[in-house]
């Protein structure tokens, strides 16, 4: 540099015709330059240091393979910033040159600062949720089943829009027992992320202080850009939902998009329809669990009762009942072995008797063996007689108690009838049951509920009774 | 048997649906298990054509009901989204 250049000399005691500077003076003029000349840079480079001080001001140096230059961006603009600068992070910096004076040392003062190569929403993200990660906040062991069968679901999301109804209408038809409490919040733009965590706080201890809990919240928003759906990306809005009491279930975007509400709700569904229908899976389960339970219950009652029928059929498909004379006859073969011992030995005692006395014969006579094994024979045809009539009886008993059951059945089935082929038949205008033709009329549209499945008909003549067929 | 013992008590409605949806898988199961007498399956099938009625019916008969937490705290009935349903809390 030269003299002429840098102007108006402050003139003292030194070399002739040379200005002669005092240090504070230099600096101040430098520093004016600088200033003036690089009022708003880019510069490209890796940071290399950060320190921070509570004033908020930060200090870095800036560097490439072979120079390196001081920073300073003071907590203003820093509070500006989306992201948290790490050192060897690539970085373009929008700043001004300066002095500081007080050590004669250029320094940039930076006015803002984005990352090279990822935008600055993907830095925030990835560092927010390493942050909240290692913290353990979306820790799988921390996250709660859902309700299975909601009675009560707090929708926190936007009262505008496609997004919502199509929420309520997913709940609604899948399941209207389920009741819906809406929870409006802004999903976008400035202030969304503090709005989303008083509405998650309304969804949890607000209805729960109105006596009213919610067994599920659902939170979300349609499809957007990374920058619309970045309010579910605050830390705010995490920890929110990480402390809701009730159970939580999140539904951010589409199917590409991941927040981080999503990873720290106990679950999360790829779009809010898809949300929906989740949180009323479980009724559509039962729903349909539900309707097979007639069938279910007659199989089983029909199951029950054959089991018995074979029982009964085994039963009478025994020997004995089925040719009582045979029993009879090896009963009665045994009995007059039993007569043929008795005999014997009545014979034996009889000649032994002779002997000694007389006077006794007409006793003996009535007790000799052939008479008793006639009595015996006689007796054995009645009980063979009233055997036969037993089996008899009990059959038409046993028969008659399944009928009795069956038609105890058939008068609470909704299903028992129509099995055998006959069918109900409703008017499609009131759903009447029709029981006589004439409450028909010509034209009519009818529906015949079968055993499985339905017929939609119309009805072309009616025949009173007699008539036709 | 447990279960068919149950439903000798005095025949009344389930007390809530969630009652009424458990006796009813009690019931599957018990007339499942086969041990019933045949008196006893009757009964079960009786007792769960009913519940199942019943459970058919607060399915299907519920209105569907929405209603907003406005900011304030008061809840309102949302009748301009969905049908409309004049019901307030309990």
């Amino acid at each position: 540099m030269t003299a002429d250049l840098l102007g108006p000399a402050a003139s003292a005691g030194g070399e002739a015709g040379k200005t002669v500077y005092s240090v504070s003076q230099l600096n101040a003029r430098v520093k004016g330059l600088l200033e003036e000349e690089f009022s708003e840079v880019l510069v490209e480079g890796e940071l290399s240091s950060w320190r921070t001080y509570p004033s908020g001001h930060a200090y870095f140096d800036i560097k490439d393979q072979s120079a390196k230059i001081s920073a300073v961006m003071f907590s203003g603009r820093r509070r500006l910033l989306r992201f948290e600068p790490e050192v060897g992070m690539r970085v373009l910096l929008r700043c001004r040159v300066t002095l500081y004076e007080r050590d004669g040392r250029y320094q940039l003062s930076v006015l803002s600062m984005d990352p090279m190569g990822e935008g600055v929403l993907e830095v925030a993200f990835r560092q927010l949720m390493e942050r909240l990660e290692k913290e353990g906040l979306f820790d799988a062991g921390r996250k709660r089943l859902l309700p299975e069968r909601p009675r009560r679901v707090a929708l926190v999301t936007s009262r505008e829009g496609a997004v919502v109804r199509d929420m309520l209408r997913v709940l609604g038809e899948r399941s209207p027992i389920v009741e819906v409490v809406l929870i409006h919040t802004l999903v976008q733009g400035h202030g969304a992320g503090a709005s989303i965590v008083a509405a998650l706080g309304r969804a949890d201890q607000g209805l729960r202080n109105l006596g009213r809990p919610a067994d599920l919240i659902v939170v979300g928003r349609g499809g957007g850009s990374r920058e619309d759906l970045w309010a579910f990306n605050e830390e705010a809005v995490v920890r929110a939902i990480v402390a809701s009491e009730t159970p939580v279930l999140s539904a951010v975007g589409h199917e590409v998009d991941t927040s981080l509400s999503d990873l720290a709700a106990d679950a999360s569904a790829a779009t809010p329809t898809a949300a929906a229908e989740a949180a009323t899976r479980g009724w559509q389960a039962l729903s349909r669990d539900l309707n097979r339970v007639p069938a279910a219950l007659e199989r089983l009652v029909a199951k029950k009762l054959a089991e018995l029928e074979a029982r009964l059929e085994d039963l009478a498909g025994e020997r004995v009942f089925q040719h009582p004379e045979e029993a009879l006859g090896i009963l009665a073969q045994r009995v007059d072995t039993l007569f043929e011992r008795i005999g014997r030995e009545a014979r034996h005692r009889e000649r032994a008797r002779a002997s000694r006395l007389s006077g006794l014969g007409p006793r003996l006579v009535a007790a000799s063996p052939g008479v008793m094994v006639r009595r015996g024979e006689e007796a054995l045809a009645g009980v063979v007689h009233r055997l036969g009539r037993a089996v008899e009886k009990g059959r038409e008993l046993k028969a008659a108690a399944i009928g009795a059951v069956i038609g105890r059945l058939e008068a609470v089935s909704p299903l028992g009838v129509l099995a055998r082929g006959y069918s109900l038949a409703y008017k499609e205008k009131d759903g009447a049951l029709l029981r006589r033709a004439e409450e028909a009329t010509v034209g009519d549209r009818v529906r015949l509920r079968l055993s499985e499945g339905m017929l939609a008909c119309r009805v072309e003549k009616i025949f009173k009774e007699g008539e036709g067929s | 048997m447990s279960v068919a013992k149950k439903s000798a008590g005095p025949k009344k409605g389930p007390e809530n649906f969630e009652a009424a949806v458990e006796r009813l898988e009690e019931i599957v199961e018990g007339l499942e298990g086969g041990e019933a007498s045949l008196e006893d399956a009757v009964g079960l099938y009786e007792e769960g054509v009913k519940l199942f009625r019943y459970c058919r019916e607060q399915l299907d008969s519920a209105q569907k009901r929405v209603e907003e937490l406005a900011e304030a705290g008061e809840v309102l009935s949302l009748g301009a989204l969905e049908d409309d349903d004049e019901e307030e809390g309990e």
